[in-house]
């Protein structure tokens, strides 16, 4: 085990940059896919209503991606944060505070801090424990938006919103174009923050407490406040993934918290795989658009199909299925 | 000279059985230091009490002088207290090159960075570059750990910690499963380490402890027997009825 020649170490060294970098690098498929989304907004002009809510689910799957993809925490309750940011934005908005811009920074500001609040609890216990912990945090707040009614409107839902034109300039219109636009830019801006965050010292540190925090521990990094900050961080992206959507509906109800929009997010992700930032974006557009399909072929039973597929999935196993998605977008694997 | 880890009467139990008993153990600065002793003595226990895996149940244990007995695990690490594990603890799905540049960036307080890439810190590569090459590894950089064979995983489980620049180094076993032919790796890898890192090796391989250590101590039913040097332990005839099993003498 000799030391190398003074070049031998920088061909090394190069050699090694690059290899780091490899992972960060834009591919080609990636440039399609933003491609392919701006098209869709000059394209398809009829399907902005659809595409927005794609978009929005997208964010909210991105954001559990994080969690669960990156961090290996399992949530069955990420709709918290959906529907705290929800709320946040329509409340604003009902009070006279119909800035969109300003109700996403709102919504991610609460639901980021209810996501740092709660992290304590989440640090607790295995995987069984987070998913009941994260569970009765979801149910605790859905009762609350349920019986606040002079905040949240209650059951019937928060009436009376009034959003703002976008940036002072841009009325939300009725056939969603500004809409989608809007949730389009905002899913792109915050899919190359949390790529950028995830290519970072930082973000390999999160996935060294995913692969194995006992071993994270012994090398020096600090488990608990790498999970606080990542958790902390998605509970903020999902805020505004609920904001968006009742800016961009212009009505807020209990749906947005309840358990069922958590399991969705959930089926989502891994219609789409984790841990590679774009799963949730294709398991929401897969799923939006087979919703669509599936209950205009059979309007009472779509969710069957649904539920078919996920069974396929599971007999034909993870590995097989993404193996495509994570080829084309995912990191080297070797 | 001053010790540079010293545990003050350090006891663990789990209900009513005693794994840690009373340990009090010194090692200098720069000593090269083994702790054998036969199975279910309490090696590792002492490693987990000593890196803050596990809180002991009363003692205290003192690095450079500082009482350390409280801090957390991941702050002794960056105190200088670093371990290795007897079962390989890696990121199987990360690659070589990410494991040790993840434990340099972290000495050097840079993992906390969420927007810069490592791919751009010269000092981090460089070092990372460094201590794949003393271990081998350098053509093995770009794969992934998972799909490396046992005993270069195992190169890289003590690679690993290396990277997080010790002043106290433990050893858990390292030659644990590693065929004969690959141990000299292993070791040359410790040799390797500056003077005035001190190391504390447990290990079974007699052979390879009387070739590392200066200092030996013996763990017998998580309390010391005794401690002397690699003859003074060999002539130690309570130490051999331990090995050989009969009877304590």
């Amino acid at each position: 085990m000799s030391d190398p020649t003074v070049s031998g170490v920088d061909l090394l060294h190069d050699e090694a940059a690059a290899a780091l970098a490899a992972r960060a690098r834009w591919r080609w498929p990636e440039f399609a896919f933003w491609a392919a989304a701006a098209a869709s907004f000059f394209l398809l002009p009829e399907q902005y209503l659809l595409l927005n809510e794609a978009a929005i689910i997208g964010l909210f799957a991105l954001s559990l991606d994080l969690v669960l993809g990156y961090a290996g925490i399992i949530s069955l309750g990420h709709a918290a944060f959906f529907g705290a940011g929800a709320y946040t934005a329509g409340i604003l908005a009902k009070a006279g505070y119909g800035d969109p811009l300003l109700g996403l920074v709102a919504a991610a500001a609460v639901a980021g801090g209810l996501g740092f609040v709660t992290s304590f609890l989440v640090l607790r216990g295995s995987d069984l424990t987070r998913l009941m912990v994260t569970l009765s945090v979801s149910l605790v707040l859905f009762e609350l938006a349920n019986r606040l009614v002079w905040l949240t409107g209650g059951a019937d839902g928060l009436q009376g919103m009034a959003v703002g034109p976008l940036l002072g300039w841009f009325e939300f219109d009725i056939f969603g174009r500004v809409a989608y636009g809007y949730s389009l830019a905002v899913l792109f801006a915050l899919f190359l923050v949390a790529r950028r965050v995830m290519g970072s010292p930082f973000g390999l540190s999160v996935r060294a407490v995913k692969g194995n925090a006992l071993r994270a521990a012994a090398i020096g990094v600090p488990v608990h406040a790498r999970l606080v900050a990542i958790y902390t961080l998605a509970a903020g992206y999902a805020g505004v993934a609920g904001g968006l959507l009742a800016e961009t509906t212009q009505f807020v109800s209990l749906d947005v918290i309840a358990f069922h929009r958590s399991a969705d997010v959930m089926l989502t992700l891994v219609l789409g795989g984790v841990g590679y930032l774009y799963g949730g974006l294709l398991g929401a557009l897969v799923f939006k658009l087979a919703q669509g399909w599936l209950s205009d072929l059979t309007p009472e039973y779509w969710q069957f199909w649904i539920g078919l597929v996920f069974v396929l999935m599971v007999v034909a196993g993870r590995e097989r299925v993404f193996a495509w998605p994570l080829r084309l977008f995912g990191r080297e694997r070797r | 000279m001053s010790a540079m880890l010293e545990t003050v009467a350090l006891e663990r139990r789990f209900g009513g059985l005693v794994a840690t008993s009373k340990v009090g153990l010194r090692l200098e600065r720069g000593a090269r230091h083994a702790l054998i002793g036969p199975n279910g003595a309490g090696k590792t226990t002492l490693i987990n009490l000593l890196t803050g895996v596990l809180a002991p149940s009363s003692g205290r244990i003192l690095l450079d002088g500082a009482d350390i007995t409280a801090v957390r695990a991941d702050r002794r690490v960056r105190l200088g207290l670093v371990r290795t594990f007897q079962i390989n603890q890696l990121f199987a799905e990360f690659t070589v090159l990410e494991t040790v540049a993840l434990a340099v960036a972290r000495r050097r307080g840079r993992d906390g960075g969420v927007w810069r890439r490592l791919a751009g810190d010269r000092a981090v590569v460089a070092e990372s570059v460094a201590v794949l090459d003393r271990f081998g590894l350098v053509d093995a950089m770009t794969l992934r750990v998972g799909a490396l064979p046992y005993g270069r995983q195992r190169l890289l489980e003590i690679a690993t910690a290396i990277a997080c620049g010790p002043r106290v180094l433990l050893l858990d076993e390292p030659a644990a499963g590693v065929p004969e032919a690959e141990r000299n790796g292993i070791l040359a890898g410790v040799a390797a380490l500056p003077e005035d890192v001190t190391v504390l090796m447990i290990e079974h391989d007699m052979d390879l402890v009387f070739r590392f250590a200066s200092r030996i101590s013996v763990l017998v039913n998580g309390a010391i027997l005794t401690e002397g040097t690699p003859s003074e332990i060999a002539a130690d005839r309570r130490v051999r009825a331990v090995y050989l099993g009969s009877g304590h003498g």
